[in-house]
């Protein structure tokens, strides 16, 4: 009788049938997971590159825009003597032997570490600069409309913590390559009253402390974050460098370029490129994103780590190889990297007057 | 075994020679298969609104640091002071910054001539929090800088106003140190009078009086 009552009971799954289901359904659940987890990473990628690499953009624009504007205001002067001061004569009889070029301010690049000797000097890491420009800044009130005062300024790479400057409720402290910016006012500009290369000297010990005060700004900030390094290459153009039969790069073959310095003397060029500025300067720079650098920070906790291999970006000569190597190098570390290169013209740069 | 089969097959035979119409779900079965349906949505759910207010704080975030940005390079092409807005009033019980507009403003009259529609940050369920998170405003701030909004639809709403002016050459109208110079976004979902410690989410732009450069942190 017992049928009966289950007149409309079926067929259920066999035991293979739901397995079979349930394996397939798995296979499915896995594959979407998977698919799932990887658009989110890539996802997660492309929003830490745009936020990223826009800061990296950004100080990129600005070192352009200033070191486009870098001047050295030469002009032609009596020659008494040689040394330091040879415009000043000895005696008042003294007649003088010829004409020079001659100017009281610098643009000097070369490897961080020569240039800014300090005790910060192991944590600089590939190149500085220094340089004059008219960038009208000045902290002193009523000086506002003074908009093309004579300024230094400076750029350079260094490695250290943000205790001094980051947000009170953000916990995490964090180590990283930063891209600094050393911008004293116009009236703190001490060019004029030492000798050449001191005026930058106190670039890496004027950071920002934690006693910062608004009347007393420090001269060097952070102006973008996980930038680890910093090439900057003067050169000539490349027809100038065809009429020599040199490379563009022979006014810097060690990337070390100082206006101040009698060097690349030639027969026909007594004073080589003495106080003149580089028609050219190619400046590189190369960012990493921040999931990168957290990732960085994990793999070495309390140490610097060595991104740039020791001995690359010292020869110009190697500089196409070197940045390879950095990018073979970074990828092997599974980071995420962007390169930032351009050609400056320099505007005020009278290279004409060499040939 | 053998018993079994036979009988098996006779108790189905009918059934299937009849040809008749299985039956619909039974009330059982679809009771049961709603409360699984509900079950995951009442599991899913929470995730999903918890990454969709997620999602909305980032993009807030990144249109304040785009507007920075834009503020600044505008002020360097244009060669005149460029502001951004910060209107703080009540919206929902919520007090803070609700919204932000970009203006021109030029220092001989102080007037400030509006260059953007204003961004609604309760559109994205956000707010810039006033307080310990967002100690930017508290200090050195000078008449110019702040005070009653003069220009509608904020005047109407009586909210007060924060500016920062970006000067052509690079530099702000902020009179702070770089260590508190710094606004935090939060979604109003973790809205709290005299909030002291960060929610769990929270989007904090730093913006260096000095070069005005802006910087994000975030959990």
């Amino acid at each position: 009788m017992k049928p009966l009552h289950h007149k409309q009971r079926r067929h259920g799954f066999t035991l293979i049938e739901v397995s079979l289901s349930m394996v397939i359904l798995s296979i499915i659940l896995l594959i979407s997971v998977q698919v799932l987890g990887l658009t989110q990473r890539a996802w997660k990628r492309g929003v830490a590159r745009v936020e990223q690499f826009r800061e990296a953009r950004m100080a990129f624009e600005s070192i352009t825009e200033n070191l486009r504007q870098a001047l050295l205001n030469t002009y032609q002067a009596y020659q008494y003597n040689t040394g330091d001061t040879p415009t000043i004569p000895t005696s008042q009889s003294q007649s003088p032997k010829k004409y020079i070029r001659q100017s009281e301010l610098q643009f000097v690049t070369g490897q961080a570490q020569t240039l800014l000797p300090g005790e910060q000097a192991s944590t600089l890491v590939t190149q500085a600069m220094f340089f004059q420009a008219r960038l009208g800044l000045s902290d002193r009130i009523g000086y506002e409309g003074l908009n093309r005062l004579l300024c230094g300024r400076g750029y350079f790479i260094m490695y250290s913590n943000n205790d001094a400057f980051r947000p009170q409720h953000v916990s995490a402290q964090s180590s990283r390559y930063r891209l600094w910016e050393y911008r004293p006012t116009a009236e703190e500009n001490t060019v004029y009253s030492v000798k050449p290369g001191q005026w930058f000297l106190k670039a890496p010990a004027n950071v920002i402390t934690a006693s910062e005060t608004i009347t007393t700004p420090s001269d060097t900030r952070p102006i973008a974050e996980n930038i680890i390094a910093l090439i900057i290459s003067p050169q000539v153009t490349t027809d100038d460098a065809a009429l020599k039969q040199a490379t563009p790069w022979w006014i810097a073959p060690k990337y070390a370029f100082d206006s101040t310095q009698l060097v690349n003397v030639s027969t026909d060029s007594p004073q080589g490129t003495q106080h003149m500025l580089p028609p050219r300067v190619v400046v590189t720079l190369v960012a990493i994103d921040e999931a990168s650098a957290r990732k960085l920070a994990e793999k070495y906790p309390d140490t610097m780590p060595q991104l740039v291999p020791t001995g690359a970006f010292t020869l110009a000569d190697n500089r196409q190889k070197d940045l390879k190597d950095l990018a073979t190098k970074l990828r092997a570390e599974q980071l995420n990297y962007q390169v930032f290169s351009t050609t400056i013209n320099m505007r005020n740069s009278k290279w004409g007057l060499l040939r | 075994m053998n018993t079994l089969i036979p009988a098996q097959h006779s108790s189905c035979s009918p059934r299937r020679d009849s040809h008749r119409t299985p039956a619909g779900f039974s009330l059982v079965e679809l009771v049961v298969v709603i409360a699984i349906i509900t079950m995951l949505m009442a599991l899913a759910i929470p995730y999903t609104l918890g990454a969709m207010q997620s999602a909305n704080l980032t993009s807030a975030g990144d249109t304040l640091m785009q507007k920075l940005a834009m503020a600044q390079q505008r002020s360097l092409t244009e060669n005149r002071p460029i502001g951004l807005d910060f209107y703080y009033y009540t919206h929902d019980g919520i007090k803070g910054c609700q919204a932000i507009q970009m203006i021109s403003w030029d220092p001989a009259t102080n007037l400030a001539t509006q260059l953007e529609p204003p961004i609604y940050w309760s559109k994205q369920n956000v707010v810039i929090v006033e307080g310990a998170l967002s100690p930017m405003f508290s200090t050195n701030q000078t008449a110019t800088s702040t005070g009653q909004a003069t220009l509608n639809p904020f005047k109407s709403l009586s909210a007060t106003f924060h500016r920062i002016i970006f000067y052509p050459n690079g530099s702000t109208s902020l009179r702070v140190p770089l260590r508190t110079a710094y606004l935090t976004l939060i979604p109003t979902k973790s809205y709290k009078a005299d909030l002291a410690e960060a929610p769990p989410n929270y989007y904090s732009v730093q913006i260096d009086p000095v070069t005005g450069r802006g910087h994000s942190y975030r959990p």
